[in-house]
């Protein structure tokens, strides 16, 4: 079945299953992400959420269930545009299996536009701020077969700029090892930029920081996002951020999604606030 | 058909001993995740200390058993010994710390038992009432090796017994699958670990005793066991005790029929099916990746600095000093220059891929060998000449690299490490073996520099220039984007793969790269000994590596510098002086890691920066 790549999802998840052993983690998760979208994946600990990330980004083949990604997104504004124009049959169509991205490697699924922070952050830890960026650099443009020249002096100005994105441009010779954890995160957030991703994927991306800090991350997250042309997909604990960031909310519970909707709808809806907002608000 | 039940027999009595020895280090293993070097030596301890037994306390009936299993406990009790007083010192440190320190105990082992038992092959009284063999199907068989057979299923009934039905067992099991429960332990966790080691030890040193009337014992024993016993439990998973069981069977019988259609390549056997059995299953039969994981070499070395301005200048003073020594150090000492220049080079070789690579390999001396073996035979059977035999050497090193670290990559930690270990012995076994080609361990003699650099003179002068070049590559290749990529992914893999870098294909290329240097200063080395031998290629070499980069600390490439001179020089000293280079190495190893686990670099450095601290 072809259809108009203009107005297919950048991302869809489609009945994503995976269990570790015994362990049932997520048991046919559906979603869509569409781009310019910070969405937000929610449940208590253990719903499966990292599980579902890291089916996304590769790092786990789904026993079941596929992941498409369609480079070729438009955001809903642009998509609205063209529809009222009626200019969306002239644009190119697809085969969905032609985004099909299941089970390959988080390395060939990086360079197709997806960039990734760690629940528990994962940085390069005997460089410095500005050289872990500059390694991403050189890993997303195939740079790192190279036997001459100093790794240090390539793509400065470029990993600067990710730098200041994120307010780390002062830390830039500092080693990791020396971060503040909130900076650790957000040193995250610039390493994933630097991917130039169109789909951006943050486990936790606030946990353990201070609370005014969190506001600052998901309100720069939340610029980034419209100004660059990118699909956010995040997890939190912290309700403030879910609440005023997120434009969709998908909670999970038990491997499964329980709800899907706007913040007002998922405040509002009775099985939610049982199985997760009614045990308290912050599990984090 | 009769002849072959004798040889499964034969196979199975051999996995009897191997099942012995191999379930007490996995259990050692499973218990403290320190993967016991010294496990061969208790089990030849075991067997130099039944032989005495036995000619104190006499050897007819009870004494002979009595013997035996005093024997077993003295071992039991050596092994505790050493574990309260070396292991439980060092559970902390890398685990590539870990091998190091069991090494040492290995080489200091050799040196004690070759001064209390001399150096000749003892042979054993036979067994009372087990002597002679008997008739199966018509084919004589001899009955202490169907004893063995009974007494090694005992001992596996017993083993699960013990850990299935009583509480220590369960302990030691839970402690085996769940490494946060230990943790938990507090006290207990320090007895514990003692009496597992003295249990472990204890089966080691019963597989030594019970050798006593089937074959001589000797000084080797502890090496030729060691080496089996490793490809046992790896071949098994490690920790698993099920695993040692099922690999013991299967790496006996292998030898039982290999030596029928491969007589000359047994060892070979042994390593390849090693080899395929972790290439299908990286983490043995038995084993699992979770379990590996935690335990991932972790040898991270801490911020890679780029050296201060001074440095420039100190270069360039050690590079006169270095030009102008044939002025006046003399033929000796021009000599032991030499040696140290080309020590030094391998031994950076080591730490580019141990350190930026992050990798543990035990079996370095492959490609040092390589580049020997390769100039050896190049002069002697094609009589090439010294500058095609020098640049001959690092691409067969590469190759060699190529071929084997395809397998090695695939696996992490401490199974990358042996999976290393195990080609260089395969390649060693062949170097030994096959007498027609390598001469056996009688070496290639003859490999004389051509005549324009035959002097001592010129030769240092050829040999500063390579190893200069190459230790400055290797230098700069730490701060180039693929000494970088190697970084990141020692680092931290997870992240390196999320961001674009396939993280085996870079440590396999890492591996050929530092496999090359390793190969030029292996031909290097031919040419100044003149001759190559086996040991060129054995742990003994890589672990000489070890030494040097660990003494001058990991922390940056001029460690390996300062490490050669340090050790290479104290070497020749004391070797001026005794024959007991092997005590004497395993001792500066333990030292190094008990007192100066950064390495005399490392830690002058790390006093430096403690006093810049107090300062601000
Ligand atoms: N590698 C693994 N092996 C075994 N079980 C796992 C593994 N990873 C996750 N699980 C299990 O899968 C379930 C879901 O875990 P997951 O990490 O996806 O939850 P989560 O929603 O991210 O939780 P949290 O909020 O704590 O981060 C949990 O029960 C967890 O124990
Ligand atoms: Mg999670």
């Amino acid at each position: 079945m072809s259809t108009p790549v203009a107005l297919q999802p950048l991302l869809s998840v489609d009945a994503l299953r995976k269990s570790f052993g015994g362990v049932e983690a997520v048991r046919g998760v559906s979603f869509d992400v569409r781009l310019g979208q910070l969405v937000a994946l929610i449940g208590t600990n253990g719903a499966g959420k990292t599980t579902t990330f890291n089916c996304i980004n590769g790092q786990l083949r789904p026993d079941s269930g596929k992941v498409f990604y369609n480079a070729g997104a438009l955001t809903t504004e642009e998509r609205m545009a063209l529809e009222q124009a009626g200019e969306i049959a002239k644009h190119p169509t697809q085969n969905r299996s032609d985004d099909n991205i299941t089970g390959r490697p988080p390395r060939r699924i990086t360079k197709l536009g997806i960039g990734r922070t760690f629940q528990i952050t994962a940085t390069f830890a005997s460089m410095t701020v500005l050289e872990n960026i500059q390694m991403v650099l050189i890993a997303q443009r195939k740079k790192w077969r190279r036997l001459w020249g100093v790794a240090g002096d390539l793509y400065r100005e470029e990993a600067f700029s990710h730098l200041e994105t994120v307010g780390l441009a002062a830390q830039g010779h500092r080693h990791v090892a020396t971060l503040a954890y909130g900076d650790l995160k957000r040193l995250e957030l610039a390493m994933a930029l630097a991917c130039q991703p169109k789909l951006l994927l943050m486990d936790e991306p606030t946990a353990g920081m201070g609370i005014g800090e969190r506001d600052d991350l998901m309100r720069l997250t939340h610029t980034i996002a419209r100004k660059k042309r990118i699909g956010v997909l995040f997890t939190e604990h912290d309700t403030d951020a879910i609440f005023n960031y997120a434009d969709w909310i998908i909670v999970m519970h038990r491997g499964e999604v329980l709800a899907k909707g706007t913040s007002d709808s998922i405040k509002n809806n009775v099985t939610v606030r049982e199985a997760y907002l009614g045990k308290g608000n912050d599990h984090a | 058909m009769s002849f072959l039940l004798i040889q499964f027999l034969t196979g199975l009595s051999s996995a009897a001993v191997l099942f012995l020895v191999a379930s007490g280090l996995a259990l050692i293993f499973g218990v403290t995740r320190i993967l016991n070097f010294t496990h061969g030596s208790l089990y030849m301890l075991g067997a130099f200390i039944a032989y005495t037994l036995t000619q104190r306390l006499g050897s007819d009936g009870f004494a002979f058993w009595e013997s035996l299993l005093l024997s077993a406990g003295a071992v039991g009790v050596i092994g505790a010994g050493i574990e309260i007083l070396v292991l439980r010192r060092i559970y902390a440190v890398p685990e590539l710390f870990q091998l190091l320190v069991t090494f040492a105990l290995v080489l200091i082992v050799q040196d004690v038992a070759l001064y209390i038992w001399g150096p000749e092959n003892l042979l054993g009284p036979q067994a009372p009432g087990l002597q002679g063999s008997i008739q199966i199907f018509g084919e004589p068989f001899p009955t202490y090796d169907l004893f063995l057979i009974g007494m090694a299923v005992l001992v596996c009934g017993g083993l699960s017994l013990f850990l299935n039905k009583t509480k220590l067992g369960i302990l030691i099991r839970a402690a085996t699958e769940d490494r946060e429960m230990i943790g938990c332990l507090g006290v207990n966790q320090k007895w514990l670990f003692t009496g597992v080691f003295a249990l472990g030890s204890a089966l080691a040193g019963l597989g030594g005793a019970l050798q006593l009337p089937r074959e001589s014992i000797s000084l080797s024993m502890d090496m030729s066991m060691i080496l089996e016993v490793f490809v046992v439990v790896v071949i098994g998973g490690l920790g698993s005790i099920r695993g040692a069981a099922w690999a013991a069977v299967i790496v006996g019988l292998t030898q039982a029929f290999g030596i029928l259609i491969f007589p000359q390549i047994t060892l070979v056997l042994l390593f390849l099916i090693m080899a395929v059995v972790l290439s299908i299953k990286p983490y043995g039969l038995f084993g699992s990746m979770e379990e590996m994981q935690i335990e991932k070499t972790t040898l991270a070395t801490g911020a890679m600095r780029r050296e201060p301005p001074f440095a420039k200048w100190a270069w360039m003073a050690l590079g006169l000093i270095l030009l102008s020594l044939p002025l006046w150090i003399g033929s000796y000492g021009l000599t032991l220059a030499s040696e140290i220049l080309i020590m030094a080079l391998f031994s950076a070789s080591l730490y580019f891929i141990m350190g930026p690579g992050g990798i543990g390999v035990f079996g370095h001396a492959l490609y040092f060998g390589l580049g020997a073996y390769t100039a050896a035979m190049g002069v002697k059977y094609l009589s090439v000449t010294m500058p095609l035999a020098l640049l001959a050497a690092p691409f067969v090193a590469i190759a060699g690299a190529l071929l084997f670290g395809w397998f090695c990559v695939r696996s992490q930690g401490i199974y990358l490490a042996m999976l290393t270990f195990a080609f260089a012995q395969m390649v060693w076994a062949v170097a030994f073996q096959w007498y027609d080609v390598t001469g056996g361990d009688n070496g290639l003699l003859g490999v004389w520099p051509d005549a324009w650099v035959n002097g001592k003179t010129a030769f240092y002068y050829l040999t500063l220039a390579l190893t200069g070049a190459g230790f400055f590559m290797l230098r700069h290749l730490v701060f180039t984007p693929f000494g970088y990529a190697l970084r990141g992914v020692r680092d931290n893999a997870k992240r390196a793969e999320a961001v674009g870098l396939n993280g085996p294909k870079i440590q396999y290329l890492g591996l050929a790269l530092a496999g090359a240097f390793a190969g030029l200063a292996g031909a290097l080395f031919a040419y100044s000994k003149g001759s190559v031998f086996p040991t060129s290629l054995d742990l003994n070499t890589t672990m000489r590596a070890y030494v040097m980069t660990i003494l001058g600390g990991i922390g940056s490439i001029t460690g390996p510098l300062t490490g050669s001179a340090l050790y290479t020089t104290l070497e020749s000293e004391i070797s001026r002086e005794t024959d007991m280079w092997r005590l004497f190495l395993g001792l500066i190893i333990l030292a190094i890691i008990l007192f100066f686990p950064r390495g005399m670099a490392g830690t002058l450095s790390a006093w430096s920066e403690r006093r810049k601290e107090q300062q601000t």
